[in-house]
């Protein structure tokens, strides 16, 4: 069991946050969304606490408890004005280690995740990112939804939420984070109540593979009637932080859509007024995952928007980055960074994040100092290894149509895919 | 010459906020925090979407976009390149009372933001071709944040319908054929009646050397001419005597409601003993909306609410999601009921040290950055005149009894003086679809 610390004394907050190896990629097949309703069902009541009175527990103190599950990991945390410290850590120590998982609560819990995922319908960002992923990933775990369906949520029981719970919520399995206006002789203690009562256990593997980019050039057209507006994604495989590519790559990101001035968001917004914003973006995880070009045109901008990205995308890659670009987003990752690290809340989860996909601790450190050592040259060749142009995924949400199909005429397309933006 | 201080506030547990006014009116608010090697530098403008004149809404938030562009000195393009450059980032936000700028940096930026942010204030280049091309980024801010979002459009049509002669009803962002009438000359006007050091509070928070700051204010501000500020006169909202209803059928999947009572100015004293009965009806899961109506009932997907937060009186605003297959009207009906309750009886003193425990945590996180604190210190100087605000309210917040609660509820929280917004779907087969996948 790994514990980090990061006392500060600025202000009377304590938080303490316990990161569990066990996210949506562990979910059995069918059983999407089971590490998150698990996490959800923490806090609807414990062996000895109804759901009710755990949250009066919680707000009466002054504290704010979350669970937060990604592909990879499920966080559970609380954070309390520092005199509630020893309580709040109590109350994490007794919904991590003894949750009831009451069978009526997890029928009210499994309809309410049901109503949101249909509420989100309503959010087109959300549709446009989930159907890019669930195809540029096709096939492999990274394309799961966390929230899971509305068909695999009804399949869940009461008997997977415990075992899931009984397998990954375990000292081994976890890293415990605590920050704020704690000592570190505190901070041990406190550590120690918050795992006390976990059993031993196992660590759990992140158990994906690499994904695989098929090549091609493919559309998904999410269809969703009376859009002004067309979110517009592109994506294909990016770049993980233990490669010798990253740096290179991240400094291209920033040259090519990582700031304001980069060359996305001048063409698309700057000059032609087309989107309030278009950016990339290196999706950073357990393994490698996307490289995404994000962008919001009004329909009737869509189809010249997309075709200026795609060639962009081509320039950025067969021509790279100049002297200027380069020097330009040296000073920017280097200088901005001091903005990842100043708060120590910030501080707590960078710590936390490099622990969970196993970089070591120097990871940032070693990252600024191998800024000054990259050149153009392997800015060029590392664009030409990571990104192949002719093999993304693009994903445009529009009523289908007229749009559909000047989409479909826009460019050469090995794949077209229409998808009812109803389907979760 | 370097600016006196005028006085000083104490700002939460170890920090201080000292006050400074030029001759021409520019006040500065600095607090030294030393926590990190970063800055927030804010420039807050008294003027926001509620000066605007009937057919040229929009125009303080395009305004806004185009204090990005160039200057006297500076071409397009050039300030968000130095910015970057050095490692910081900027942004800024227009709503009903208020403009604000931000410049967050590394420390080593401190004379670059000084030059930029002054610069900008005074020397602003408003271009035709530049005017035109922000514009069409603004309409598309317009389709993404309100044509296309069912609950931007419920935002607009709720103060549309509760302040219906009055700057609150007219969207900050503007209507479409108002954004695509607005003009550079309208732009010129606006930025020189309104971007003057009268107008404005700048707010400094981070590792600055006080010395060099107000060396570095005087020099770059000191020159700056005030402005004969156009008179605001704020329109009278005239009592309200039945409910306004508005039904509106929208792409969305499930109903939604929203409901918009008659709220005080934040400065009234009435103000913090809402906020502690918002805190009762919507804040978190032990709060009596989420317990009914998302756990209890199980009608809600999702409950909230915000009391307003201006210098006039505005809303106090409750929202839902209905879950599907529930109707509107039932939500309502529930909803209506816990409001009844608190019109009528005083919640239990454990619901009370529960919304003021949440009142408290919200304020301590709201001060973990240096841009938070500096944000709390310009928006409690233009809307309430002191820039301590956050802890003189809190105490006001923990002062609150359960007769407080009562009297506000019974005085505001009257259906006849509220605003109704009910959304229904509009394609009924997409309730079916669920329907038939049981």
């Amino acid at each position: 069991m790994k514990l980090l610390v990061e006392p500060c004394d600025e202000l009377p907050l304590a938080q303490l946050v316990v990161t569990f190896r066990a996210g949506g990629v562990h979910d059995p097949a069918g059983l999407e969304g089971l590490s998150r309703l698990t996490a959800r069902m923490l806090r609807r009541g414990t062996r000895t606490t109804p759901g009710q009175d755990l949250e009066e527990r919680v707000d009466g103190l002054g504290a704010e408890l979350g669970a937060h599950v990604g592909l990879g990991s499920t966080t559970v945390g609380v954070e309390a004005v520092v005199r509630s410290a020893a309580e709040a850590a109590d109350i994490l120590a007794e919904v991590i280690a003894e949750p009831a998982f009451d069978e009526d609560e997890l029928d009210k819990l499994k309809r309410q995740a049901e109503a949101e995922i249909i509420a989100s319908r309503d959010d087109d960002d959300g549709l446009a990112a989930r159907a890019l992923r669930r195809q540029l990933f096709r096939g492999h775990p990274h394309a799961r939804r966390v929230q899971g369906t509305i068909e695999s949520i009804r399949a869940v029981t009461r008997d997977d939420v415990v075992a899931h719970h009984r397998r990954a919520y375990t000292k081994q399995n976890a890293i415990l984070a605590v920050g704020g206006a704690v000592e570190r002789e505190d901070a041990m203690s406190l550590a120690q109540r918050v795992l006390a009562r976990l059993p031993d256990g196992e660590t759990f593997d992140y158990g994906a593979p690499e994904p695989v980019m098929s090549p091609g050039r493919r559309l998904v057209i999410v269809d969703k009637p009376d859009r002004s507006q067309c979110q517009l994604g592109l994506a294909t495989m990016g770049v993980h932080p233990s490669d010798e590519d990253y740096v290179a790559m991240v400094l291209a990101n920033t040259v090519f859509g990582g700031t304001f001035t980069s060359r996305l968001n001048q063409e698309i917004r700057v000059k032609r007024g087309w989107s309030y914003g278009a950016s990339s973006g290196l999706a950073t995880g357990h393994v490698r995952d996307s490289f995404t070009i994000w962008s919001a045109p009004s329909v009737d901008d869509a189809v010249a928007c997309l075709e200026l990205e795609l060639q962009l995308l081509e320039e950025f890659v067969s021509k790279g980055i100049d002297d200027v670009e380069l020097e330009f987003a040296r000073q920017y990752v280097r200088r901005s960074y001091a903005f990842e690290i100043d708060t120590a809340k910030k501080r707590l989860q960078q710590r936390l994040d490099r622990a969970l996909l196993g970089l070591p601790e120097d990871f940032d450190a070693r990252l600024l100092e191998r800024l000054d050592e990259v050149s153009v040259t392997e800015v060029g060749a590392a664009l030409a290894r990571r990104i192949d142009p002719s093999a993304l995924w693009v994903s445009a949400v529009a009523g289908q149509g007229a749009l559909e199909a000047a989409f479909r005429r826009s460019t050469h397309w090995d794949e077209v895919v229409v998808v009812p933006h109803d389907q979760d | 010459m370097t600016p006196s201080l005028e006085r000083t506030y104490p700002f939460g547990p170890r920090l201080t906020i000292e006050r400074y006014r030029l001759d021409n009116g520019l006040t500065l608010l600095f607090c030294e925090d030393r926590s990190a090697p970063v800055f927030s530098y804010q420039t807050w403008f008294a003027v926001g979407s509620r000066q605007e004149r009937e057919g040229k809404t929009g125009l303080a938030h395009l305004l806004e976009h185009l204090m990005f562009n160039e200057t006297q000195s500076l071409p397009h393009g050039e300030f968000d390149r130095r910015i970057e450059q050095a490692g910081a980032e900027s942004n800024a936000a227009t709503y009903l009372d208020w403009t604000f700028y931000m410049v967050n940096a590394p420390a080593e930026a401190f004379e670059l933001v000084v030059d930029l942010e002054s610069d900008r204030m005074q020397n602003l280049l408003l271009r035709d071709e530049l005017v035109a091309s922000e514009r069409e980024v603004v309409k598309n801010e317009r389709l993404q944040c309100v044509d296309d979002d069912v609950d931007g459009v419920i935002a607009e049509t709720l103060f549309r319908t509760a302040f219906e002669r009055h700057g609150y009803g007219r969207p900050t962002i503007g209507w479409m054929e108002d954004i695509e009438g607005l003009t550079a000359d309208d732009c010129r006007e606006f930025y020189a009646a309104y971007y003057a050091p009268n107008n404005a509070t700048l707010v400094v928070v981070g590792d600055v050397e006080r010395t060099r700051l107000l060396e570095c204010v005087a020099r770059r501000y000191g020159a700056m001419a005030r402005s004969a500020l156009p008179s605001y006169a704020p329109e009278a909202v005239p009592r309200q005597e039945l409910e306004r209803r508005v039904e509106l059928v929208q792409p969305t999947p499930t109903p939604k409601l929203a409901l918009g009572y008659k709220c005080p100015a934040m400065s009234h004293t009435d103000h913090a003993p809402l906020v502690v009965l918002g805190e009762i009806l919507w804040g978190g899961r032990s709060s009596r909306g989420y317990r009914k109506l998302v756990h209890g009932l199980e009608i809600a997907t999702e409950f909230g609410g915000t009391v307003g937060q201006f210098c006039e009186p505005s809303l106090l605003e409750l929202s839902a999601t209905a879950r599907d297959g529930v109707e509107a009207e039932r939500v309502l009906v529930e909803l209506d009921a816990l409001v009844d309750e608190l019109r009528r009886d005083a919640p239990t003193p454990s619901e009370i040290e529960r919304a003021k425990a949440r009142i408290e945590l919200s304020t301590y996180q709201g001060m973990q950055s240096s841009a938070g604190k500096a944000e709390q210190i310009g928006f409690s100087e233009v809307v309430l005149g002191d820039p301590a605000s956050l802890w003189t309210r809190l105490d006001e917040y923990l002062r609150v009894t359960g007769e407080d609660l009562v009297r506000v509820a019974q005085q505001y929280l009257v259906s006849s003086e509220r605003s109704v917004v009910v959304v229904t779907p509009d394609d009924d087969d997409e309730l079916d679809d669920s329907e038939d996948a049981a």
